[in-house]
């Protein structure tokens, strides 16, 4: 089977519409004096009704309309998004990267935290053949201890501190 | 105590730490707009949680500050790379670098750097004017009129969707579709938090915007890394005097006028901004020449059209940030972020309840146009060296201090994967061939519809005669269906 652009795109689309248009049962609505006619749940119905409705179009534009649109013929939707992976796994390893940055940051803390995702997002950053290890771990840790200072010192912002305190 | 217009102006123009941060955020502006992938809105999302401890008018005069130099220093890469800095320069590369490569590169810096000026200056001046008295009346503004007026700004979406309109409304819807989260307007009840107490306050536009706009300028320069770009920079810059003759000045004085006009009616029109209004006032310019046939060979004109309307849509997209509270552009979605950072409303009301604040921000920006263009005459050398950075070791710092920003904003790290969440949105889009701006839209306007739409609902409810009564939003109305009609039409004619 072959994917347009488009169609995966609109597929994509009308499945998330789908999901949010389910969610919305969850809505409590007010009933109470002073109630808009116009519920709490009428405008998310509203957006994915419209989202739903672009998303068809654009399945339905993938599917018969070939117009400027680039489709590839006998490549499995699987094999392409292999393909893609490997020849951006940068993409793939920075999303990565700032997931783990998010998800250790209350713990490790910032200061710490901060200076290995820079340091690691300056390796992905860098073409294999320039990448030197020495100064992605200076400016790390540089960077780090000064974003800290200035904001956590300096300006007051609350910053996480992890089990080490910084 | 004095007047809101004295106290405006001696905060700023009397605060020598304000003059400092001015300089500072030009100077800092002017290097992001030069660096090509670094935009003003970048530079203003970075330093917005350095301004988290600054007073209202000392943080939001950095910010613009920021903004002024954002937009002029894409010139700089323009000419001297051929790449626009920002989008907002595009324009500029068509004459701007062929008079680079034919050794009059300091004449094309000159003239973008003083028509830049002289287009800040104008655009300012008109929102000085124009921003008090827009206030004024929609100070009557009530839920009819909001509603209205945010259904005509959502309508701009089908002239920043180009040729494919059906993308362009996907994107506005998405953005309306996030801005759900959270609490409903008027009776408060949660929707789509699944549990999590986090979701209740909803998506900050701050995370957002960081999201969307540097999360995705990373993921862009990662596919990049293998084909390891590199820059051939023109170093060879010498400008005597401004760089060019005051005769040549009296002869762009038409072409300056019209496009400053241009690029301030754009800058008024919600999510266009400073991008298109170079390229408009840019064919404008050809073809109202008496020798269109030398526009892209590096002649003058060509210029001063983009660098006088790119500027120029500074004042104007602060005209209904300002008055109305609707971001004319990005980088004015970001500044909204700002304002409310530091408890100022934009809206008909600011004028009343933050008259010196504003008053100031008028100030800020004039000093600020000043600023770049001493700053961008006595730094020109630097910039080039600037040009240099890597920017595989400035991004992560950049993503970083964005974190930052979100984590800052409101005290908590789960807008850290608020901001991870719209990278991939926003990079998806991309992906897709999916227009961002119009998201930025459907985020600010969405909260604005559905308030107003209720409302209005409750009103027409009580009295339907209600309606008929508010001309300003029948004309509203009126307007936005000719402007979704003319510009479907528009849109079908460029695509056969």
């Amino acid at each position: 089977m072959s994917f347009s652009r488009d169609r995966v795109t609109g597929i994509i689309l009308s499945v998330f519409s789908l999901l949010y248009l389910f969610f919305s049962k969850d809505i409590k609505v007010f009933r109470g004096s002073g109630a808009t006619p116009l519920t709490s749940a009428f405008i998310p119905r509203f957006w994915g009704t419209c989202l739903l409705t672009l998303g068809l179009i654009l399945i339905f534009r993938g599917s018969f309309s070939s117009a400027g649109e680039e489709k590839t013929a006998g490549s499995p939707l699987f094999k392409r998004l292999k393909g893609w992976i490997a020849g951006n796994y940068e993409v793939v390893l920075t999303f990565a990267l700032i997931g783990v940055y998010s998800a250790l940051l209350p713990s490790v803390g910032f200061t710490i935290m901060s200076a290995l995702y820079i340091f690691a997002q300056i390796l992905i950053l860098t073409p294999q053949e320039r990448r030197n290890r020495l100064p992605a771990f200076a400016v790390g840790i540089f960077f780090a201890v000064v974003i800290d200072f200035i904001f956590v010192k300096l300006i007051g912002v609350l910053l996480p501190k992890g089990i080490l305190g910084f | 105590m004095g007047s809101p217009l004295w106290t405006g102006f001696s905060s700023v123009a009397l605060d020598p730490f304000i003059l400092l941060l001015i300089f500072a955020g030009v100077a800092v502006g002017i290097i992001f707009g030069s660096i090509p992938g670094l935009t003003a809105t970048m530079a203003v999302v970075m330093f917005l949680p350095m301004t988290y401890t600054m007073t209202p008018i000392q943080g939001i005069s950095t910010l613009v500050a920021l903004y002024i130099g954002g937009i002029s220093g894409g010139l700089i890469s323009a000419i001297l790379l051929n790449i626009p800095g920002t989008p907002s320069s595009v324009a500029t590369c068509f004459d701007g670098s062929p008079m680079a490569k034919k050794g009059e590169a300091g004449k094309a810096l000159g003239a973008g750097i003083v028509f830049s000026f002289l287009g800040t200056l104008l655009g300012v001046g008109v929102l000085v004017v124009i921003s008090p008295l827009l206030a004024r009346i929609a100070i009557q503004f009530g839920a009819y009129e909001y509603c209205a007026l945010s259904i005509f700004s959502l309508s701009m979406v089908i002239a920043l969707s180009g040729r494919d309109l059906t993308k362009g409304l996907i994107s506005a819807v998405l953005g309306a579709i996030w801005a759900t989260v959270g609490l409903a307007p008027i009776d408060s009840k949660a929707r789509y938090t699944f549990g999590f107490i986090e979701m209740t306050a909803g998506f900050k536009l701050l995370v957002f915007l960081i999201g969307i706009f540097a999360i995705t300028e990373v993921i862009k320069f990662a596919e990049e890394v293998r084909s390891d770009i590199r820059y051939d920079i023109r170093e060879d810059v010498k400008v005597k005097g401004f760089g060019f003759s005051l005769r040549e000045f009296r002869g762009q004085l038409v072409n300056m006028v019209r496009s400053a006009l241009i690029g301030i009616g754009i800058g008024i029109l919600p999510g266009i901004g400073g991008g298109v209004s170079c390229m408009l006032s840019y064919s404008a310019a050809k073809n109202s020449s008496r020798h269109p046939e030398k526009f892209g060979t590096g002649i003058l004109d060509g210029v001063v059209a983009s660098e006088t309307a790119n500027n120029a849509s500074i004042g104007g997209a602060m005209i209904p940030l300002l008055s109305l509270g609707i971001p004319g552009d990005a980088v004015t979605a970001m500044l909204l972020g700002g304002l409310m950072v530091h408890n100022v409303s934009p809206g008909p009301l600011i004028f009343v309840k933050s008259g010196a604040t504003v008053y100031g921000i008028f100030v800020a920006m004039v000093i600020a146009a000043f600023a770049m263009l001493v700053i961008e005459f006595l730094g020109l050398r630097l910039f080039t060296k600037i040009l240099r950075i890597p920017k595989n070791y400035l991004l992560p710092i950049i993503v970083v201090l964005c974190c930052v920003g979100a984590i800052g904003d409101s005290n908590r790290v789960f807008d850290v994967w608020g901001i991870l969440l719209f990278g991939l949105i926003g990079y998806g889009l991309l992906k897709a061939k999916i227009p961002l701006t119009p998201m930025i839209l459907g985020f600010i306007l969405g909260p604005m519809f559905e308030l107003n739409l209720r409302k209005m609902s409750q009103l027409f409810v009580m009295d339907p005669m209600s309606f008929a009564e508010r001309p300003i939003a029948i004309g509203f109305f009126l307007v936005t269906i000719v402007v979704v009609v003319l510009n479907i039409r528009a849109n079908r004619r460029a695509i056969d």
